[in-house]
């Protein structure tokens, strides 16, 4: 390796070809000719129709909805900046090469995500210009709003990760991603008036923090270890969707006591391996804050449909719900009864079953809890809230019983 | 003495391996008996983990049969490597043990309370292990291959990670339980300890059994009387 420069493209094809092998390993040839390559034809047929003719429901989409899929995407992705573990040994002895690879890292990811954010764009575009009337400095405007704060949130929360931790981080990102949707909305209405003077000032905004948190990030000291697990994670994106199930087992807590039963309280006293299981499997759920992160997103989201949806569909979804919840907690306990301590006992599969039936119902409780409130709520009646909550009890157990009748 | 007391495991192995290769190990008979503390010894890839594995029933190439004789037909297994579950303290992991074990609670409650206090460990028994050093989590898994006291012991290379003064409370508790007659069989790479504490050795090179007996047999079978383990091993190999 000649040059710091070298080394980065080395890495950065690496990664390419990585990601490449793990799209090969979910998309085979015959996969790829009968099914991939037939829906790309498709829907590049069907984009092309839009351009010519206006589908109708085009009307049925507000910007608001248009507003708040490009909010959502601004918060995915990453900055990364290719460091690996085995720099320590020698690379960050060469700072001049170290700081060069981050900067190149730096400016790779700055590129891809305009690059990604156009493809969005592009996306929408015949809905922006038909039925909305964009022209091309809106549709520039927007484009470079969204990236700016794109990378703004990349930084922002890779310094926010570097500062604290836990629950505080965790309220910390929930307030500004609910506080920053309502000012990217805002962003967004300004955009389809012409009011040039606002896009310019927001724009400048944004380039000028983007600048500051670009120097602030890439001089920061002590992150090469949050870099390196941030650059395996980014690397292992496809990897893992795949094998989500492997992925996840490797996770460790950061706390030293847990936050949930401190003092180690038995919450099945029977005797006998099922219920130890079971408790094993409630603990770890209700420890796990990427189980508590999704349950939330999913409680949140069929919460809000419930306030939307006319009133036999919000039934039918709340049952869907519940049963979605027992699928997905039954995976969950699948999965985790796969960890490799368990098999250092000599544990028969009908005790597993039973610590599925026991345990199932109790990770359902209580996000079918929050989405039957909100259901209650949403009837507009003093009794309605009760009344979904008392139902939710048997709609949990009654669920579960049916669908951990087999293992 | 120990031909006097009864097998508690025997293992007949004609032939063992993975799916590359199926006969990684070939022809290893032994016993090991009440009291009995018999060293699993061989350099690496002389195929000790493969002997575990298939004492454990973890392969599927196996030919052979592996019989647990004790009272309660039972086993402890302690890796070598600490295998913890991430969410559970160490005091849920001992309560998973008992559930699994099926301990008496007055018994599980005795026992996980001496346990902890040998190992020095009552002040972390509601931390989750994650955040403990290498020693430490080794320690956990002895504590759970103790709390069942079963008929025999599986314990691989036990000395890595563990500070002297756990090895000794190890070695000490490893006595108390051949005392009560369970029978325990160590692979280890650690040759002075093994002369010191093992009564019999099974000595495994290339997947083969090199030698097994005590070591008088294995120092008459290298013609070097007298001879530590560490040269007989040599000589031998």
């Amino acid at each position: 390796m000649k040059s710091s420069f070298q080394l980065f493209t080395r890495r950065v094809r690496s990664d390419l070809f990585f990601q490449y092998k793990a799209l090969r390993m979910a998309v085979d040839w015959v996969i790829a000719i009968y099914f991939v390559i037939p829906l790309i034809i498709v829907a590049g047929y069907q984009y092309y129709s839009w351009w010519v003719t206006q589908p109708s429901w085009f009307s049925w989409i507000s910007m608001f909805m248009v507003g708040t899929v490009f909010y959502l995407f601004t918060w995915l992705g990453t900055i990364r900046y290719f460091v690996e573990e085995g720099d320590q040994l020698f690379l960050r002895q060469n700072q001049r090469w170290f700081q060069h690879l981050m900067h190149l890292g730096h400016r790779y990811s700055l590129v891809v995500q305009g690059i990604t954010t156009l493809l969005l764009m592009l996306l929408f575009l015949p809905l922006l210009v038909q039925t909305y009337g964009y022209r091309a400095p809106q549709i520039i405007s927007w484009w470079l709003i969204t990236y700016l704060l794109k990378i703004n949130l990349g930084l922002l929360r890779q310094l926010a990760a570097l500062r604290m931790q836990g629950i505080l981080l965790w309220l910390l990102r929930i307030v500004a991603f609910a506080g920053l949707f309502f000012v990217y909305q805002k962003l967004v209405a300004a955009v389809s008036q012409n009011a040039y003077y606002i896009w310019a000032i927001q724009l400048l905004f944004l380039l000028v923090l983007a600048v500051f948190l670009s120097k602030l990030r890439l001089q920061e000291k002590g992150a090469f270890f949050a870099d390196i697990a941030r650059e395996r994670d980014s690397r292992m994106r496809i990897v893992s969707l795949m094998l989500i199930r492997v992925t996840e087992r490797n996770r460790r807590p950061k706390r030293k006591r847990p936050f949930l039963f401190k003092n180690s309280q038995r919450l099945f006293k029977g005797k006998g391996a099922g219920n130890g299981i079971a408790d094993l499997l409630v603990k770890s759920f209700f420890r796990n804050g990427t189980q508590w992160k999704q349950t939330i997103q999913f409680a949140a989201l069929i919460s809000a449909a419930m306030f939307i949806l006319p009133g036999a569909l919000k039934i039918t979804i709340w049952i869907v719900a519940a049963c979605l919840l027992v699928f997905w907690r039954k995976s969950f306990c699948k999965d985790e009864l796969t960890a490799p301590f368990l098999n250092l006992f000599p544990i028969q599969d009908t005790a597993k079953h039973q610590a599925l039936q026991l345990a199932t119902p109790i990770l359902v409780l209580p996000a079918l809890m929050l989405i039957s409130l909100c259901l209650g709520i949403s009837f507009f009646t003093w009794w309605g809230p009760i009344l979904m909550i008392g139902a939710a009890i048997p709609l949990a157990y009654g669920t579960s019983t049916v669908i951990t009748s087999w293992y | 003495m120990s031909e006097e007391r009864l097998a508690v495991l025997e293992v007949h192995i004609d032939q063992a391996g993975y799916d590359e290769v199926p006969d990684i190990i070939k022809n290893i008979h032994f016993e090991v008996r009440q009291g009995e503390l018999v060293g699993l010894l061989g350099p690496n890839g002389a195929g000790k983990s493969t002997t575990m594995k298939s004492i454990l029933g973890l392969l599927k190439d196996f030919k052979g049969e592996i019989s647990f004789m004790g009272e309660r037909k039972n086993y402890a297994y302690i890796p070598e490597h600490p295998i913890l579950y991430d969410e559970l303290t160490l005091w849920e992991h001992m309560e998973f043990a008992a559930s699994v074990y099926e301990l008496d609670r007055t018994v599980f409650l005795e026992r996980a309370d001496d346990l902890l206090h040998r190992f020095r460990l009552r002040d972390e028994k509601h931390q989750l292990p994650g955040k403990f050093s290498k020693g430490m989590q080794q320690k956990i898994m002895l504590i759970l291959g103790f709390l069942n006291k079963p008929d025999v012991y599986i314990v691989d290379e036990p000395f890595i990670g563990l500070d002297p003064k756990a090895i000794k409370d190890f070695l000490g508790m490893l006595d108390e339980e051949r005392k009560r007659g369970a029978g325990v069989l160590m692979s280890t790479h650690v040759l002075d300890t093994a002369e010191r504490i093992c009564s019999s050795f099974v000595l495994l090179s290339g997947g083969r059994l090199v030698a097994n007996g005590t070591l008088k047999d294995i120092q008459e079978q290298c013609g070097k009387p007298d001879a530590p383990l560490f040269d007989c091993f040599h000589s031998l190999l």
